[in-house]
């Protein structure tokens, strides 16, 4: 307050001299040490951070860290994922259990070993989150009988590759958490068995609200195990289930705030998905199914259409993947998920090819790359391929018939291919599609892998002049954006990537001097892209006449420069 | 086309004139604006918040004005990760100790969530593995036990001592 004072005795203060004063007294109450941070903040740092981390660094420093690290206000994450870190919480547990939040045990930490030496008890009364791994089955027994004292246990998280055989005590152990609300068991192999009774009222049913599971069961055992959770609100079963024997036998439950089923299997055919939807009746708002190679007719869109408006009348969310090998029979038809049921609800379809399967996909319309501002969608022509495998440098028959047999079933509108791809290649498969408006590429290459008089054939010249916007993600050289200006010659918006040994103002002249008459936007993704850089562009066009008419903006890093 | 501005006073004085939608990443200026009925053309003050400090939460919010919204917190499987900061977010996180703490109680005055986490992030960075002694270093920690009471933290965390 020295300064202040002296200041007081001198001329009465202009309004300059009250600024810089009021700013002198600001600067000494600065933050300038980590220790003038509340412990709400150091809650917010020390959420990224490993429980046993925090512990290490701010042990011993001074007074206000040893307050802090046993203030009840800070919670500690524990992931026990190395063995130095196991021993560390071996000797730390105690003056910190009532203060931890979560704990995960990982290989290569034996848990086996572990739980003979540290006992959970009502004591970690913050306890909400565990994840388990690699636990045999009879100490998991008895593991689960020590959590029932857990006050907060919230979330139990289970997996271990070792055979679990007998599953009754297990899930009646966890149904009988008496906070449980989240649990999942992720067990190997087809060992396991389930023989619990269903429900019957009068019986405590567990607090469980959200079941996850993926071991292998059967819908009998599925049925008995979700007549015990009342609160259900979403189901997952991720297990590749190969036994749907009992499926038609299976008995119905009401589950009344069950909301949200996602659903993983294969050798199930639509009637009995059908069965399993009508036996789970409930007001299911999310519905997420994936079916590999079983039945095509989960391609039907009409099929779908009608059990949505039958049973799921308050659908909200969702998606269908359907994974096809190239061995599926073909059934001839054209899919309908373009008919207005589909259209307004904004679902559309979609389809993968990977190396070895197809992927088809029904799910919500998410705004694309060649969206922009208040451009209209056309769900009609909204049909997207993306090639996540091109069969770079090996011969590509089975992509070639992978995309007839899309082509059987769907119309192509917009084409993206995740890979590097060769020339060639490209021309191979633009050949394939003649209805493509958009073009995305992650990056080119020059190589050729085959020498054909015919490249490029006139089909593919002629398929790809009709393409309006391109997008390539990843470019090295000026010669590719050539190419595929050269290629696309009615293309009106061009999405690229400057190069990183030029310039943007050298690149942005140089695209500009290739321009066609049809090209009216460019977006350019650069880095670090600000004011600056966009007025010094601006000059440029200006002063060199390259354009007359545009408006050039960034986005975080991409620039965007439309004219007419 | 720029858009509508407001007028936001550091407490040193300065006044700012910043576009509304930008202002309103801030949800303590969102509030204001929307729920006290506050208009466009009332300076706002931020008692808070130095005008250096402010300019750097400007730079940051126009960077991010286009963002996606962050998923709820209750969001399944969100973990959080010391390795999400931007290459952008990582330039401007360069900056002094002080003016990363700063930073922090600014954005978590003007309720930013995303600047929250993206400087607590950074300094989560500088903690991650370090022993006491190293953070005592880095952020410079004055020890203010007294010679009996560090003579008895010793003897209970010999444990530690080889880590």
């Amino acid at each position: 307050m020295d300064h202040m004072k002296r200041t007081l005795s001198f001329n009465p203060l202009s309004e300059e001299n009250t600024k810089k004063l009021r700013s002198e007294l600001l600067n000494e109450l600065r933050i300038s040490s980590i220790e003038n941070l509340s412990n709400e903040l150091f809650n917010e740092i020390f959420d990224y951070l490993d429980g046993i981390d925090i512990y290490l660094a701010f042990s011993n420093l001074n007074h206000r860290f040893q307050q802090l690290l046993t203030s009840s206000s800070i919670l500690y994450k524990i992931e026990l994922i190395h063995i130095s870190s196991k021993e560390i919480f071996m000797l730390i547990y105690k003056q910190i259990k009532h203060q931890i939040y979560s704990i995960n045990f990982q290989i290569p930490v034996h848990i086996n070993q572990l739980l003979t030496s540290f006992i959970i008890d009502s004591s970690f009364n913050h306890l909400q989150s565990l994840i388990i791994e690699d636990i045999q089955s009879d100490k998991l027994i008895s593991f689960l009988n020590t959590l029932k004292s857990l006050p907060r246990l919230f979330s139990l998280d289970i997996r271990t590759m070792h055979v679990m055989r007998d599953l009754n005590n297990i899930y009646q152990l966890i149904f009988a958490l008496p906070t449980l609300k989240y649990n999942k068991l992720d067990l190997y192999g087809n060992e396991c068995s389930i023989s619990i009774p269903m429900a019957t009222t009068g019986k405590p049913f567990s607090t469980i609200e959200y079941l996850h599971i993926d071991h292998y069961y059967t819908f009998d055992e599925l049925s008995a195990l979700i007549s015990y959770t009342a609160k259900l609100r979403h189901l997952n079963l991720s297990y590749i289930n190969q036994d749907n024997s009992d499926i038609e036998t299976m008995l119905p439950i009401n589950l009344e705030n069950l909301t949200s089923v996602s659903m993983y299997t294969n050798y199930i055919n639509f009637d009995e998905f059908e069965i399993f939807i009508q036996n789970i009746y409930s007001k299911l708002k999310t519905l997420y199914v994936i079916f590999k190679y079983q039945d095509i007719t989960f391609l039907d869109a009409y099929r779908w259409e009608q059990l949505i408006l039958r049973y799921l009348s308050q659908l909200k969310k969702f998606s269908l993947k359907y994974y096809e090998n190239r061995y599926s029979i073909d059934s001839g038809e054209r899919t309908q998920f373009n008919s207005s049921f589909w259209i307004e609800r904004k679902l559309i379809f979609n389809v993968e090819i990977n190396e070895y399967n197809i992927l088809y996909l029904v799910c919500p319309y998410r705004n694309r790359w060649y969206e922009y501002k208040n451009s209209t969608v056309d769900y009609l022509k909204s049909t997207q391929l993306t090639i996540n495998y091109v069969f770079s440098g090996e011969p590509a028959d089975n992509l070639f018939k992978y995309i007839k047999r899309v082509l059987n079933i769907v119309q192509i509108y917009h084409l993206d291919v995740q890979q590097q791809i060769s020339i060639d290649r490209l021309m191979q498969i633009i050949h394939l599609l003649p209805d493509l408006i958009t073009l995305k590429i992650h990056s080119l290459t020059f190589y050729r892998s085959f020498f054909n008089e015919e490249f490029p054939t006139t089909y593919s010249i002629e398929h790809a002049s009709k393409i309006k916007k391109v997008y390539i993600e990843k470019t090295k050289t000026i010669e590719e954006i050539y190419f595929l200006l050269n290629i696309c010659p009615h293309i009106e918006f061009l999405n690229v990537e400057c190069i990183h040994d030029m310039t943007i103002e050298l690149f942005l002249r140089d695209i500009l001097n290739k321009i066609n008459k049809d090209l009216r936007l460019l977006c350019i993704y650069v880095s670090k892209a600000d004011d600056n850089m966009i007025k010094r562009l601006s000059t440029m066009i200006d002063n060199e006449k390259l354009l007359s008419n545009y408006t050039i903006h960034h986005e975080l890093d991409n620039i965007y420069l439309q004219w007419i | 086309m720029a858009g509508h501005k407001i007028k936001l006073q550091s407490n040193d004085g300065d006044i700012f004139d910043v576009e509304v939608e930008i202002a309103k990443l801030s949800i303590t200026i969102k509030t204001m604006l929307e729920d006290l009925s506050m208009n466009e053309e009332e300076i706002i003050p931020l008692p808070n918040i130095n005008s250096a400090i402010f300019k750097k939460v400007i730079q940051w919010t126009t960077h991010h004005k286009d963002d996606p919204p962050l998923p709820p917190e209750d969001d399944e499987n969100r973990e959080k990760n010391t390795n999400d900061i931007s290459s952008w977010d990582q330039e401007f996180l360069k900056v002094d100790q002080g003016t990363l703490f700063e930073l922090i109680l600014a954005a978590n005055y003007l309720d930013i969530k995303g600047l929250l986490d993206v400087t607590c992030t950074s300094v989560a960075n500088m903690i991650k593995g370090k022993t006491s002694e190293e953070i005592r270093q880095t952020f410079n920690i004055k020890n203010d036990f007294t010679p009996q009471e560090e003579e008895q933290i010793k003897k209970e965390n010999e444990w530690c001592e080889n880590k």
